[in-house]
């Protein structure tokens, strides 16, 4: 059934086009009212020539079907009914069929006018829905003016701004939102935009819906600034949780060493002499080491400002990681009881580019933090290798591990899981290591359990330096 | 009579700290600034200063110029351990060594030592001999843990070099002069051959006792030498 809906309706189509289909469909009936009438059917013959003209009509328009009605009249009362040509418009009957044709193609020509009207306005009104779905679609995404600018000079011409949207603006909106969308247009457009679709430019003024364009404009406009409003507060607020908390870390940290060493330099003051020389001893080591305390804090806060204030000047050379791992080692271990230590790396360099001085404070971070969350029995296994063009440290522990909840926080400033809660850390460490690692456009992760054991592992990949790649390659 | 020691800091508490204890084996004077250093240089002849680079009153590389004019011996900058640049800068302007701060006062007391045994020019030294370590530097013999151990002539080059100011930091750049006659020379070799020796010279060449890095600015023999 529909197919031959289908079928009629691409033959109208067809007739629509072409003058010489209309034509043989006019011999066409003409030959079959013809024939009808000769075998003594008179009515049927009307009604073809009758049809004829109104599919006539219908299809080519009133002029066409005007035509058709004149000459089928013609032919129908001078040739079909009157075979003997007599031309004389005295019988009704030659009256009938010329109103009657007439009548037909009026009617269908007319109703066919309107039809094709009535098509095109919704041709055009589909188009600027269109125009309006595709901009607001493209507006759902910007999140920044310049993403709105951006959604606009991709979806019309420069010259719908100048003529439709600006004009538009400026008699049809008010201020405070007619500068804010003004701003917009004043955007210059994207330079990756110029080789946009060339379809988006055909579109002309009077294609645009502008009271729904502009005021789509204009709410994108909105929103991105709430957008932005929102984002700002919400950095101040992250930055003055920031501040707090670095704050009381530092009241914290800072303190308790100072409180350690003012005790024990005021007792040795005042009771030097009473006191045994075994806790004398005591409380000079405890000076001593607070002090090493206090310098590592100082050292980290340094770093933590460096990350902070952006690691662009960064002065990376090329910087051996075996070595630095070696050195980094060494201090860890001098800060406190001896560590069974596992160490596997080649006797060869292993060159990244970095910051020397900050890839080794990422390394001792990391054993530092090892061997303050392990008992001193745990044995610590550092593995270094070359892998797929990058240096790989491994630095994994034997300890109790972290737990889920809290591994996704390691690398997290000033943050303290529950089991660390009463160890001497800042929470710092594995905060600058990550920062300095990624600032080397390496990668740092956390594991735990690990493939070894219950405890925790930090892998860092290093890209390996490029002209050490080559020689290795050339070798 | 005791060698002579100059401490230059702006900080009071440091210099009335450093200056009883070093005077109990040498001769201290102090200075706030560098125009009281400079003044005080001239007319004494120091065997060791402490220059404290953040003065007020001097930018580092000018002073330690200054004080190499008039006639210091060795000259020790002390800074804060993240200002590698500014540390390579003093060295290769001129500094003897460098201590980070805070320090302790066994290492400072090493550092001073450590100036004190580089020779004068006009008495050049033959040999080197620490507990561990034997160098002759006419003969390129080296013993380590008196077994004999052979040595590239770079190796031996870069040996030497470390030897000849042991205890004290030598700048990459002195290494490369001292092994490929270039301070221009590839970083890369130099770390090669530290690799090399280490693996000749260190019980755990993974660890370093021996030849240590000075993270950014170079090496340091850590030797205790036999009297």
């Amino acid at each position: 059934m529909s197919s031959v809906f289908l079928q009629g309706r691409s033959a109208a189509r067809a007739l629509r086009k072409s003058k010489a289909l209309t034509a043989l469909l006019f011999v066409t009936v003409t030959v079959a009212s013809y024939a009808a009438h000769f075998t003594e059917r008179p009515i049927t013959s009307a009604l073809v020539y009758l049809m004829g003209v109104m599919v006539i009509g219908a299809s080519r328009g009133l002029r066409s079907g005007l035509i058709a009605a004149v000459v089928a009249s013609l032919i129908y009362s001078g040739l079909i009914r009157n075979p003997a040509f007599q031309f004389v418009p005295t019988s009704l009957d030659y009256y009938v069929p010329l109103f009657g044709f007439n009548f037909a193609a009026l009617l269908s020509g007319m109703l066919a006018g309107r039809l094709k009207d009535r098509a095109e306005l919704a041709e055009e009104s589909r188009s600027q829905l269109d125009l309006l779905l595709q901009f607001s679609s493209k507006l759902q995404k910007a999140v920044r003016i310049e993403d709105v600018a951006q959604a606009l000079y991709s979806t019309v011409s420069p010259d719908v701004i100048r003529d439709g949207i600006r004009p538009y603006l400026n008699e049809h909106i008010e201020e405070p939102e007619r500068s804010a969308v003004l701003k917009v247009l004043d955007m210059e457009s994207p330079a990756d935009l110029i080789g946009m679709p060339a379809d988006t430019h055909r579109l002309a003024v009077q294609d645009i819906d502008l009271p729904a364009f502009v005021d789509l404009l204009s709410m994108a406009v909105d929103r991105c600034g709430l957008l932005e409003d929102r984002a700002e507060s919400q950095a101040r607020l992250r930055s003055e949780d920031l501040k707090t908390t670095i704050l009381s870390s530092l009241s914290h940290d800072l303190r308790t060493p100072i409180a350690a060493i003012s005790a024990s330099a005021t007792s040795l003051k005042r009771f030097g002499d009473a006191l045994s020389p075994a806790v004398r001893e005591q409380m000079l080591d405890t000076i001593e080491h607070q002090c090493t305390r206090l310098d590592q804090f100082t050292a980290k806060l340094l770093s933590f400002g460096r990350l902070q204030g952006g690691v662009a000047a960064l002065q990376s050379e090329p910087a051996d990681v075996a070595e630095l791992l070696g050195k980094a080692i060494a201090t860890a271990r001098a800060n406190g009881p001896e560590r069974l230590l596992n160490k596997q790396w080649a006797d060869k360099p292993l060159i990244v580019m970095a910051n020397p001085a900050m890839l080794e404070q990422v390394f001792f971070n990391i054993l530092e933090n090892a061997f303050s969350y392990t008992a001193p029995e745990c044995a610590i296994a550092v593995i270094a290798e070359a892998h797929e063009g990058h240096a790989s440290v491994v630095i994994r522990d034997n300890g109790p591990g972290v737990a889920a909840e809290s591994l996704d926080h390691i690398f997290e400033p000033f943050f303290r899981s529950n089991q660390s809660k009463h160890t001497t850390g800042q929470g710092l460490g594995l905060f600058i290591a990550k920062g300095f690692v990624e600032a080397f456009g390496g990668t740092i992760a956390a594991c735990s359990p690990h493939s070894a054991g219950p405890g925790l592992e930090i892998a860092i990949t290093l890209p390996l330096a490029k002209d050490i790649l080559e020689i290795e390659a050339d070798g | 009579m005791a060698e002579q020691i100059l401490i230059i800091d702006d900080e009071p508490a440091i210099a009335q700290t450093l200056k009883p204890v070093l005077a109990q084996h040498y001769t201290v004077a102090t200075a706030g600034s560098a125009a009281e250093a400079l003044r005080r240089a001239r007319h004494t002849a120091y065997d060791v200063v402490l220059l404290d680079l953040g003065l007020p009153d001097a930018d580092g590389k000018e002073i330690i110029a200054n004080l190499r004019a008039l006639s210091c011996r060795s000259i020790i900058v002390l800074s804060a351990r993240h200002q590698e640049t500014e540390k390579v800068a003093a060295l290769d302007g001129g500094a003897d060594d460098h201590l980070n701060t805070p320090f302790c006062i066994d290492a400072l007391m090493a550092r001073i030592r450590a100036a004190l045994r580089c020779p004068n020019s006009t008495a050049p030294v033959q040999n080197f001999r620490s507990k561990e370590l034997k160098v002759d530097f006419a003969t390129h013999r080296v013993q380590f843990m008196d077994e004999d151990v052979k040595l590239s002539p770079k190796e031996f080059a870069l040996l030497e070099a470390l030897c000849r100011h042991a205890g004290q930091v030598v700048t990459r750049r002195q290494l490369l002069l001292a092994g490929w006659n270039d301070p221009a020379a590839d970083g890369q070799n130099l770390r090669t051959y530290i690799t090399l020796l280490r693996q000749k010279l260190e019980v755990d060449p993974g660890e370093p006792q021996l030849i240590v890095t000075e993270t950014g600015v170079g090496y340091r023999l850590m030797a205790t030498l036999e009297s």
